[in-house]
C-alpha cells in the first residue's frame, strides 16, 4: 500500500474510534449553518434575495476557515506529522504524502454541503453554467481546505518563538474584540444618543442588497472568485473572464497547499530531542527573593500565591492566556472610544472579568499532575484555593476594579454605579469561577512536566471557559435587576451594594465547593491526569 | 493523640482491585522504625499501588494502611504530615526553580525558619544549586529525582516513600541520593522504596520484600531472601524467567 493511502487509513481509523463527541457537536452545528447557505441560494435562485447575500455567505464560510486555527492556537492534527519524524523518507515526501489524508475532515464535509449552494443558483442558467459551478464548488473547497490549513500551520509555527506568540495572542485577541465589541460602534451609528436615555434610531435606505463597493470587494477576494466565475458564465461573459477566477482558485489553492507542505516539511525536521522551555530566572532576583523569605515564616495560602504569580509569567499556555485576557479588553476599549457610546467604557471591566474568567477556568489541568502534592501536604487543599483566588484577584481582581473606577471618571458617565455594581458582582463571580470550574470541568491535555511551549496540547477547555462566561455575564446583570425588582434602581449605593454582596458571597460559597470537590475527586483527577 | 508503635509503616489485609483485575491482593507487610525497606517486583507487580494506597493517592478496596501510627483513612492528616513522598512520573510546579520550589514546600507546610538552612544543605548537597536558574521543566530525569527527594526531606518526615527513586539516572545521581538516604535511616528515619536495580536494593535496604501479581512473595533481610545466591537470582528465580528461544534472523 502506497504511503498516502496508509495516511489515510489511519486517520479514517482515528476518526472512527477516537473520541468523537465534539466532532459530532461541530458536525451538527456545521451542517445547520451549511443549510442556511444553501437556503440563502434557494432563495437567491427564485429571486427573492440579492445574490450578494450568497457571495457574502460563502466569504464568512472562509472567514471560518481562516479564523479557527487562530482562535485555537496549538490544536494538534489528528495525524501529528511529528509522529512520521522518524520514517526513512524525505520531509518533503512524508508532508506530500500527507496531503490526501488533511482532506479527509468534519469542515470539508461542511464546506462541500455549503458550497453545493453554488450548483442551486446555477440551476436555472443553463448546462455551461451549471458545469461553471460545479468546478466552482471543487475549486472554492480545495482553496479554503489549504487556506485553513496553511494558516494552522502557520500559527503552530508562530507559536515555536516568543515574538510569535505575541503576534497569535495579538492576532487571538484582535479577533476576540472585534468579535465581542465590533457591534458597539455600529450601534452607535444607529443609536447615537443612547448615553443620555434617548433611543431615536439613525435610519437609513433599507438593504435589499450589500452596497455595491462591499460587494465588488467581497467579490475580488479569493472566497468571492467561485461566485464570480458563475455569475459571468451565467451572464454569458466571454470564457476568459469565467475561468480566470477558477484558474485563480487552482494557483491560490496550490500556493497556500504548497506553504502547508513547507511548514510541515519544517515540523518533521524538527529535533526529537526534547527542546528546553527557554525560561531563566535571573539568579539576583531568585537569591533576594530567597533571602526576603527566609527572615519571615510564609503562610501556606501565600506561598500558594507567590506560586501562581510565578506560574502565569512562565507556563507558556498560562502566559498566552494572561495576554489574551489583558489585550482583549484593551482592543475592545480602542473600538468604543472613538463612538458616541463612550459613555459605555466602564462596562469593560465586566468584558475583562469574563475574560479573566475563561482563561484561568482550567488551572488545574495545566498543573497536571503537580496536584499529588497538595493531596499528599496536610491542609494543603484548602491552601491552594485561597491561595488561587488571592493570586486571581491580584492579577485579574483588582486591577479592574481600579481600572473600572478610573473609567468612570475620565468619562463622567451618567451610568457609572451601575457599571461599578456590575463590575463588582462579575469579579467576584469571575474569582469564583475560575478555581471552581477548574476543579469540576477541568480539560485534561498533556501534562504540565511536558508542556515547554504554546504549541503542545495543554487540553481543550471550551466547556469550562462557555460556564465561566455565562455565569460571570449573568453575575453582573444580577445588580441592576435586583434594583429594578425592588424598584430601588437610582439609589447608586444600592448597586454598589448588591454588586459588592453578590462577589463576596460568590467568592466564599466556591471556595468550600472546591475544596470539597478536590478533596473527593482528586485522587481520580490525579489518576486522570497521570493516563491522559 | 495516638502513640506512635513500632511499625513505622504497617498494612493489613491490604487490597485493591480495578475492574476484575487484582492488582494487591490482601497484603500484609510491617516495616519497623529505623529500616531501609525496598520493595522489589517485575513490572505490573503492584509496587506503585501499594506505594499510591500508603501516600493516600489511592483508596484500598479493603484492608488498612497505617503510617507511624496513624490510620491513612481516620487520621489522614496525621499520617500525611509524618510522610514524605516521592511518586515516579508526576509533575512537580514545574515553572518553579530548585530553591523556589523548596520555598513554596515550606510554604505550604507552614514551616518555621528552619527551612532556609535545610534548604540550602538539600541543594548543595543534591548539587542542585549548580542550576539556580533552571526551571523544574527543565531539569534532566536525575535531577527531577533529586529534587523529588529534597522535597519529600524538606520538613524531616519519620517515614520516606519513594517510588523508583534510582530508574534512569546516571550512577552520580544514584550515588548521591544513597548518601541521603542513608543519613536519614542512620537518625532514625524509616525508608520504604520500590525498584526494579537489584544491585541498589542489595547494597542499601536492610529488608526487601519480593512482590508478583500483587503478592508477596517473599520477605527479609536481604540475606534471608537471596538465600546464598545474588538478589538478582534469586528475584528471577521467584518471579520466573521469559521464555528463552534461538532466533534465527537474529543470527
Amino acid at each position: 500500500m502506497s504511503m498516502w493511502r496508509r495516511f489515510v487509513s489511519l486517520k479514517i481509523r482515528i476518526l472512527r474510534h477516537g473520541p468523537r463527541d465534539d466532532r459530532a457537536f461541530g458536525l451538527i452545528a456545521g451542517l445547520v449553518v451549511a443549510a442556511a447557505v444553501v437556503m440563502t441560494a434557494v432563495l437567491v435562485s427564485t429571486s427573492r434575495l440579492d445574490d450578494s447575500w450568497l457571495t457574502a455567505a460563502v466569504s464568512v464560510l472562509g472567514l471560518m476557515w481562516l479564523l479557527g486555527p487562530i482562535l485555537l492556537p496549538g490544536a494538534v492534527p489528528v495525524l501529528n506529522p511529528q509522529w512520521f519524524r522518524t520514517l526513512p523518507q524525505r520531509p518533503f515526501r512524508i508532508a506530500a504524502m500527507l496531503t490526501p489524508s488533511e482532506l479527509l475532515s468534519v469542515g470539508t464535509v461542511i464546506t462541500a454541503v455549503a458550497l453545493s449552494s453554488f450548483a442551486v443558483v446555477a440551476a436555472g442558467h443553463g448546462v455551461i453554467t451549471i458545469i461553471v459551478a460545479l468546478g466552482a464548488i471543487v475549486l472554492q473547497l480545495f482553496f479554503l481546505v489549504w487556506l485553513g490549513r496553511s494558516a494552522g500551520a502557520l500559527v503552530a509555527y508562530l507559536l515555536r518563538s516568543r515574538l510569535g506568540g505575541w503576534i497569535a495572542a495579538f492576532q487571538m485577541s484582535a479577533l476576540l474584540a472585534v468579535s465581542f465589541a465590533g457591534w458597539v460602534p455600529v450601534a452607535a451609528f444607529f443609536l447615537p444618543e443612547l448615553g443620555r436615555g434617548r433611543t431615536e434610531v439613525h435610519t437609513g435606505a433599507g438593504w435589499t442588497a450589500l452596497p455595491d463597493p462591499l460587494e465588488q470587494a467581497l467579490l475580488v477576494a479569493p472566497t468571492g472568485w467561485g461566485m464570480a466565475a458563475i455569475g459571468n458564465a451565467a451572464a454569458s461573459a466571454s470564457p476568459a473572464l469565467v475561468l480566470l477566477p477558477l484558474g485563480g482558485l487552482l494557483l491560490v489553492g496550490l500556493a497556500l497547499w504548497a506553504v502547508w507542505v513547507k511548514l510541515t516539511s519544517a515540523t518533521l525536521r524538527q529535533p526529537p530531542a526534547r527542546a528546553n522551555s527557554r525560561t531563566t530566572v535571573r539568579t539576583t532576583r531568585a537569591q533576594l527573593s530567597r533571602r526576603r523569605a527566609g527572615s519571615r515564616r510564609t503562610d501556606p495560602m501565600t506561598a500558594v500565591a507567590a506560586r501562581e504569580l510565578k506560574t502565569w509569567l512562565r507556563d507558556p499556555q498560562r502566559a498566552l492566556e494572561l495576554r489574551h485576557a489583558w489585550m482583549t479588553p484593551l482592543l475592545m476599549l480602542l473600538l468604543v472610544v472613538p463612538t458616541a457610546w463612550s459613555w459605555s467604557l466602564p462596562f469593560l471591566g465586566v468584558a475583562a472579568a469574563v475574560f479573566a474568567a475563561m482563561v484561568a477556568s482550567n488551572t488545574y489541568a495545566l498543573d497536571g499532575t503537580a496536584l499529588w502534592q497538595l493531596l499528599t501536604t496536610p491542609g494543603a487543599v484548602r491552601a491552594d484555593v485561597r491561595g488561587r483566588q488571592l493570586s486571581w484577584m491580584l492579577m485579574f481582581g483588582f486591577p479592574i476594579m481600579v481600572a473600572t473606577m478610573i473609567l468612570n471618571l475620565i468619562t463622567a458617565s451618567s451610568m457609572w454605579y451601575i457599571a461599578m455594581g456590575a463590575t463588582l458582582a462579575s469579579v467576584g463571580t469571575a474569582c469564583a469561577c475560575a478555581t471552581l470550574l477548574s476543579a469540576l470541568m477541568p480539560a485534561i491535555g498533556r501534562d504540565a512536566r511536558e508542556r515547554i511551549s504554546t504549541g503542545q496540547n495543554a487540553g481543550n477547555p471550551a466547556g469550562g471557559q462557555m460556564t465561566a462566561f455565562t455565569l460571570v455575564l449573568f453575575a453582573s446583570l444580577l445588580p441592576g435587576i435586583l434594583a429594578a425588582v425592588l424598584r430601588i434602581g437610582d439609589l447608586w449605593f444600592i448597586h454598589l451594594g448588591l454588586g459588592l454582596a453578590i462577589g463576596a458571597i460568590s467568592i466564599a460559597v466556591a471556595g468550600p465547593l472546591t475544596i470539597v470537590r478536590l478533596t473527593s475527586t482528586g485522587p481520580e483527577l490525579l489518576a486522570a491526569m497521570k493516563s491522559a | 493523640m495516638k502513640a506512635p508503635t513500632d511499625a513505622a509503616v504497617e498494612l493489613l489485609g491490604l487490597t485493591r482491585r480495578f475492574g476484575g483485575t487484582t492488582a494487591v491482593d490482601a497484603i500484609d507487610l510491617s516495616v519497623e522504625v529505623g529500616v531501609f525497606c525496598g520493595i522489589v517486583g517485575p513490572n505490573g507487580a503492584g509496587k506503585s499501588t501499594i506505594l499510591s494506597m500508603i501516600a493516600g493517592l489511592l483508596a484500598p478496596t479493603s484492608g488498612t494502611v497505617s503510617v507511624a501510627g496513624y490510620d491513612t483513612l481516620c487520621e489522614r492528616e496525621q499520617a500525611l504530615g509524618a510522610l514524605g513522598i516521592m511518586m515516579e512520573g508526576l509533575s512537580l510546579p514545574e515553572r518553579l526553580t530548585a530553591a523556589e520550589l523548596l520555598e513554596y514546600t515550606a510554604g505550604l507546610r507552614g514551616m518555621d525558619a528552619r527551612w532556609q538552612e535545610r534548604s540550602a544543605d538539600l541543594l548543595a548537597i543534591l548539587e542542585l544549586d549548580r542550576a539556580p536558574n533552571t526551571l523544574i521543566v527543565d531539569y534532566s530525569t536525575g535531577m527531577r529525582k533529586k529534587i523529588g527527594l529534597a522535597v519529600a526531606l524538606l520538613h524531616r518526615p519519620r517515614v520516606l516513600v519513594l517510588d523508583e527513586p534510582f530508574e534512569a539516572i546516571d550512577p552520580v545521581s544514584a550515588h548521591s541520593i544513597e548518601e541521603l538516604l542513608q543519613q536519614y535511616v542512620t537518625g532514625g528515619g524509616t525508608v520504604l522504596l520500590s525498584s526494579h536495580n537489584m544491585d541498589v536494593i542489595e547494597r542499601t535496604c536492610t529488608r526487601v520484600a519480593l512482590l508478583a501479581r500483587g503478592r508477596i512473595l517473599a520477605d527479609g533481610t536481604v540475606p534471608e531472601v537471596a538465600a546464598g545466591r545474588t538478589l538478582n537470582e534469586a528475584f528471577v528465580d521467584f518471579v520466573g524467567a521469559a521464555p528463552q528461544r534461538r532466533l534465527d534472523w537474529l543470527a
